[in-house]
């Protein structure tokens, strides 16, 4: 009787295990594996090097340079696209004509392809006769900007189209949070005399505390994972202003096949990851109120 | 009512209405509540009492008319600049705040000095019962404890308008009885003008001094509940009121005076009366041994310290309500004897009719 549970419990487990090792456990044991060994190359196999290949990192002024990156673009990109998501939110969740046709609008970017949308913003972006020039031109007369040539200017444009393209999706969890507040707690609020904005900030704001928590943790993992656009508009150029991590592991491991190097950098980005998800689900979820 | 009055009156409404697209909400509402009093607002559901009290409250605009509190007209206000406080139905609570945080709400929002603030707290929840709660978030309270918050955030905002909706209808029936004493204590102790909305007749009774008895978005009777209970001024009210509530009979002419339909040997009214609804309050009629109109048993309901039996009488149908424990069986026969006719209703209209001259007993 007890043997026959067991295995039902194993049956019932095992879809979903088995999935989890083959994709995700597996592969970061593999890497990690991997990292401590050098890469193999025509006739010389991989041989042990311990911590050689880390050693390799901490000396590369490019893994600097894309860490830097990678932490001004999210740090920029995730307050930013969640504050437009709020205040989207707020805005077409509220009593205003043809807001069907808004809440579409918003959402339109996140159904576009990455692809696609990095090839829109290349137009976008283009010197002289693009919208963005054009734009800038008219309204405060500047000449042409090579917005995704100067390294001055790349990583934020690359910002710039992350928002755009995040910040409708996390708008959909807003406003599916917002509809969940009952009416009579504004009706209660409005009856004790507090002001829009009290209301905002003393009922709205905490009662969306898990959700910004979610959409937080996503937006960060994001800021580290989203690099489609990137690839496809400068391929991290130009002079590695805008390199992130994930495009860097890209280029080191698939252009210049030196798996092994590529492979500690993988564990380097999912130790920061693992940090950041913890960091903001031990502070955050600790002032998080959940219903 | 003339226009000096609606000074001393707390709370005057003045024919407001209220439409939703089509629909009529409520037509020509105007009613008076003495200052201190707590007036009921009773109907079944769909009647207007809460759409009513939110119009009252400023969360819904009156399509027309005027809401006077106080006598200072508040039609076009909102409902923080109205001097009113609310119960909710669910409460309302703030579920991230504390107990402490939610009654202390409004007055954060007011602005009021911290150190008053902190008085009025220790005062209310000492009132309440709540001290030792105050802490806690209302996920941690029992239902019972939570209407408590909520009526302590009502209290700790001194308005002199207390607004109710249907506050009990989330509690156990034992809790339910408590809670009802202490609010009417509690608004009697405090001087407060309370409009309170229910459904149950047992809270309007034994709550108000004033019920306002609504259907279909109009004031069916305004009266005092011994009043109502007494005198219902309509048909709706006569069968609304008392558990169970009057059975309503059509009489018929028949050579001895107006008699229960389909029961034409036994008249129990004058001749007069035929063609109206006779009102008997089930508690007025007891089976008797001897003389009495002839009735067969359909059902009998035990309820502890009575019997409820309904009664075939003719083509109509009549409860009876006596003390003690009377299983019998159903289609057994009995007799009673019914009061002298008190209550005479016109069938078209439902408005009570005053009683003929001569009536002498019957049956």
């Amino acid at each position: 009787m007890r043997g026959r549970a067991t295995l039902h419990a194993w049956l019932m487990l095992g879809p979903a295990m088995v999935l989890l090792v083959a994709f995700t456990h597996y592969p970061v044991v593999a890497t990690f594996w991997h990292s401590l060994f050098s890469t193999p190359r025509g006739a010389r196999p991989a041989r042990f090097v311990g911590l050689e290949n880390y050693d390799v990192l901490a000396a590369d002024p490019i893994f600097w340079q894309a860490l830097t990156n990678n932490l001004i673009y999210a740090l920029g990109t995730v307050p930013l696209s969640i504050a437009l998501a709020l205040v989207m939110a707020l805005w077409v969740n509220g009593r205003i004509a043809g807001k069907a046709a808004l809440r579409v609008a918003y959402f339109t970017p996140t159904v576009l392809p990455m692809i696609a949308v990095a090839n829109l913003w290349l137009f976008f972006y283009t010197p002289d006769y693009g919208l963005v020039d054009r734009l800038t031109q008219l309204l405060l007369g500047w000449g042409a900007t090579n917005w995704l040539g100067s390294r001055e200017t790349a990583l934020g444009a690359m910002m710039v189209v992350a928002v755009w393209k995040e910040a409708g999706f996390f708008m959909i969890f807003y406003l599916a949070a917002l509809q969940a507040i009952p009416p009579v707690l504004y009706e209660a609020a409005a009856v004790e005399g507090a002001s829009r904005w009290e209301v905002f900030r003393r009922v709205t704001l905490p009662l969306l505390g898990p959700t910004t928590l979610f959409i937080a943790v996503n937006a960060l993992i994001n800021g580290f994972r989203l690099v489609d656009h990137i690839i496809v508009m400068t391929r991290g150029g130009p002079d590695n202003a805008t390199a992130l991590l994930l495009t860097y592991i890209y280029e080191v491991g698939f252009r210049f096949w030196d798996t092994s190097q590529a492979s500690a950098l993988t564990m380097v980005l999912l130790l920061l990851l693992m940090l950041i998800a913890l960091a903001q689900f031990t502070f955050l979820g600790r002032r998080t109120h959940y219903r | 009512m003339n226009p000096t009055d609606g000074r001393r009156a707390a709370i005057q409404l003045d024919a407001v209405r209220k439409r939703f697209g089509d629909t009529v909400a409520l037509h020509d509402i105007t009613l008076t509540a003495a200052p201190g009093s707590l007036v009921v607002l009773l109907g079944p559901s769909g009647c207007g009492k809460s759409t009513l009290l939110r119009v009252l409250a400023g969360l819904e605009e009156a399509t027309g008319g005027a809401v006077r509190l106080g006598g200072r007209d508040v039609t076009g206000l909102p409902p923080a600049a109205r001097g009113i406080s609310m119960v909710f139905q669910s409460y309302a609570l703030f579920p991230h705040l504390t107990v402490a945080e939610n009654i202390l709400f409004g007055l954060r929002a007011r602005k009021v000095a911290r150190a008053e603030r902190d008085g009025r707290l220790r005062r209310t929840a000492a009132m309440m019962g709540l001290a030792p709660l105050l802490e806690r978030r209302p996920a941690q309270l029992s239902g019972g404890q939570q209407q408590r918050v909520a009526l302590a955030r009502a209290i700790v905002a001194e308005a002199p308008v207390c607004l109710m909706d249907e506050p009990l209808s989330n509690l156990d029936a034992k809790l339910r009885a408590e809670m009802r004493h202490e609010i009417r204590s509690l608004q009697k102790r405090l001087g407060l003008t309370m409009v309170y909305v229910t459904h149950d007749q047992v809270e309007a009774m034994s709550m108000a001094d004033q019920v306002v008895l609504m259907r279909d978005g109009r004031v069916e009777q305004d009266a005092t509940p011994a009043e109502l209970y007494a005198r219902p001024a309509t048909a709706f009210a006569a069968g609304f009121i008392g558990t169970p509530p009057m059975s309503l009979l059509r009489l018929e002419a028949s050579p001895g005076g107006a008699c229960i339909a389909g029961a034409p040997d036994h008249p129990v009214a004058p001749a007069e009366a035929a063609g109206v609804l006779l009102g008997l309050r089930p508690e007025d009629v007891v089976p008797t041994d001897g003389h009495g109109l002839p009735a067969v048993v359909n059902s009998a309901e035990f309820l502890g310290a009575e019997t409820v039996l309904r009664c075939a009488v003719g083509s109509e149908v009549l409860q009876v309500r006596i003390p003690g424990h009377h299983m019998l069986a159903t289609g057994s026969s009995i007799r009673l004897r019914l009061p002298p006719p008190a209550h005479l209703f016109d069938p078209a209209t439902g408005r009570r009719l005053p009683l003929p001259a001569s009536a002498p007993a019957f049956a």
